[in-house]
């Protein structure tokens, strides 16, 4: 195929028009984190009620998995009818994305904690509270951390739909540069998404080693 | 025995080989595949729909790649090969493909010289025609008789709060509106970007992309102020919504006009025909009528396809 410009091009548009780019930028790193946020908010307290009611365990787990498997675009489509086009849709929508991959690292994570150090925990006579937030989820922490990290990378890449439905953020721009098969458009937006991506990664990584108690940082990543 | 059956691989292999080109390429008197292509929207589906239906009743094969894109993506896959044929605008061709200017017809045509056309809507057929020939090899065939401008349309009660009937009326007043375009129109160059060269001082507080088929959604709900629609979308009678008045005539004339691979009308002159039996058959109304039985009876774009031309007696019934 023919297109207009060359690829690296996307560069002098981003300084032609940085004042565009900014907001959209901005706009997809609202997107990003306050989802990734919620989606904490939301996943968190719902993995320790999973791990303390048995009852709600597989229930909860197999609604998760059923709403990873809806496509986004169908998440965004159908969070539409119900908020309109624009910023909350989007933020529903890639909320309701973020959640799974987070309960499931922390459930898992809960569950799978060193039983001996619980018993011993409570031999010592620990309240409920008191082995939740002292022995459980720090145990818990690497898995939940890989759990957020997952969440947010993926985010970011998804984060790119809403442009879909008047959301904003980098999509514009690839939308943008796909129906003028204009490089340089559409990379001003894929390549700083790429960018973004790796960066969360890379972020949450180092963040990881500051939180997570130091006798836990065994496996490297 | 697998040497054998080596053999009788190599042997299939060689046939299939010596077919391909023989069934392919095209044979003395066989009809062509066609294939044709649309942009994404609902008038796009249906009249390039009209364009397979009309060569499938006339015996040829259809390759259907409806819903591609957006304009240069279409254009693209036409000149690529691709894809056959599409339905396109003329005011698109001419800015949005060839860049050029909308020619000024006010004045008289030169002397000496041939006759020229002397309407804007002639005078742009004539100039996408003759530069689409030239630079891709793609003949523009006899346009369909509508004409689907860009135009903006608001809500009325909005409008006539605000006191707006003309794009012009919005200038001072835009900077607390919401616009809402397709992502096409938020970068083309007969689209936002020129409008708001063209009406200075025309600049909306916030401008919002998104799919064409939300756009009148949006407009409804109260979610955006005003849209980039369509002259020729049914929708804006149907919920009540508004157009304004272009009143500096910045957007050209938009006919709809099939344009097709000049390779394809080589190899067979009778598609130019097949496809021209719908020449001037569609004026605005009728255009409109068939767009809202999609986009609002949510009827099948074949069905409604088919009925019209059965209707017209330009296809058999069946």
């Amino acid at each position: 195929m023919r297109v207009r410009g060359e690829a690296l091009d996307f560069i002098t548009y981003i300084r032609e028009n940085r004042e565009r780019f900014t907001e959209l930028l901005i706009q997809h790193l609202e997107l990003t984190v306050y989802s990734v946020l919620l989606a904490v908010l939301i996943a968190v307290p719902l993995a320790i009620l999973a791990s303390r009611v048995e009852l709600l365990a597989k229930p909860l787990t197999w609604l998760g998995a059923i709403g990873q498997t809806i496509p986004s675009l169908a998440i965004l489509a159908l969070t539409l009818g119900w908020l309109g086009i624009g910023f909350r849709p989007s933020l529903v929508a890639l909320t309701i994305r973020a959640v799974l991959p987070i309960f499931l690292n922390t459930y898992v994570g809960i569950r799978n904690a060193d039983r001996s150090v619980i018993d011993a925990a409570r031999g010592m006579g620990t309240s409920g509270a008191q082995l939740l937030f002292l022995v459980e989820l720090p145990l818990a922490s690497p898995v939940l951390f890989a759990g957020i990290q997952t969440a947010t990378v993926q985010t970011v890449g998804l984060a790119t739909l809403a442009a879909y439905i008047g959301g904003g953020g980098l999509g514009d721009l690839i939308l943008q540069g796909l129906a003028m098969v204009d490089y340089p458009i559409l990379l001003a937006g894929a390549i700083p998404v790429a960018l973004l991506a790796i960066a969360a990664e890379l972020l949450l990584g180092g963040l990881r080693r500051l939180v997570i108690p130091a006798g836990l940082q065994t496996e490297g990543r | 025995m697998s040497r054998m059956r080596g053999l009788v691989l190599l042997v299939v292999v060689a046939l299939g080989m010596a077919l391909v080109p023989a069934t392919g390429g095209q044979a003395q008197g066989e009809k062509p595949t066609v294939a044709i292509g649309s942009k994404d929207f609902t008038e796009q589906v249906l009249v390039n729909e009209m364009m397979a239906q009309l060569l499938e009743d006339a015996g040829y094969q259809v390759d259907r790649k409806l819903n591609l894109g957006g304009t240069a993506l279409v254009h693209e896959a036409l000149v690529s090969g691709e894809i056959d044929l599409y339905v396109e605008y003329t005011g698109t061709g001419l800015l949005a493909i060839l860049n050029l200017e909308i020619p000024d017809v006010s004045g008289t045509p030169t002397a000496g010289g041939t006759p020229t056309a002397t309407t804007l809507e002639d005078t742009v057929y004539e100039i996408v025609k003759n530069e689409y020939k030239e630079q891709f090899n793609l003949v523009w065939l006899e346009p369909l008789g509508f004409n689907n401008t860009y135009a903006l349309a608001m809500r009325q009660e909005h409008a006539e709060e605000l006191g707006v009937t003309k794009i012009s009326d919005l200038i001072g007043k835009s900077n607390d509106l919401v616009f809402g375009g397709t992502q096409e129109f938020l970068v083309r160059p007969d689209g936002l970007p020129g409008l708001t060269a063209t009406y200075e001082g025309l600049e909306f507080g916030e401008e919002r992309g998104m799919d064409p088929g939300l756009l009148y959604q949006a407009l409804d709900n109260g979610d955006v102020d005003v849209i980039s629609a369509f002259a020729t979308d049914g929708r804006i009678p149907a919920l009540g919504l508004v157009t304004l008045e272009d009143d500096r005539g910045f957007f050209p004339p938009y006919f709809a006009a099939p344009v097709v691979r000049q390779e394809l009308l080589d190899q067979d002159p009778a598609i130019a025909d097949v496809l021209n039996k719908l020449a001037g058959q569609i004026d605005d109304q009728t255009m409109a009528q068939l767009n809202l039985q999609v986009d609002q009876e949510r009827k099948e774009p074949q069905d409604v396809v088919r009925a019209f031309l059965q209707e017209r007696g330009l296809i058999s019934e069946s």
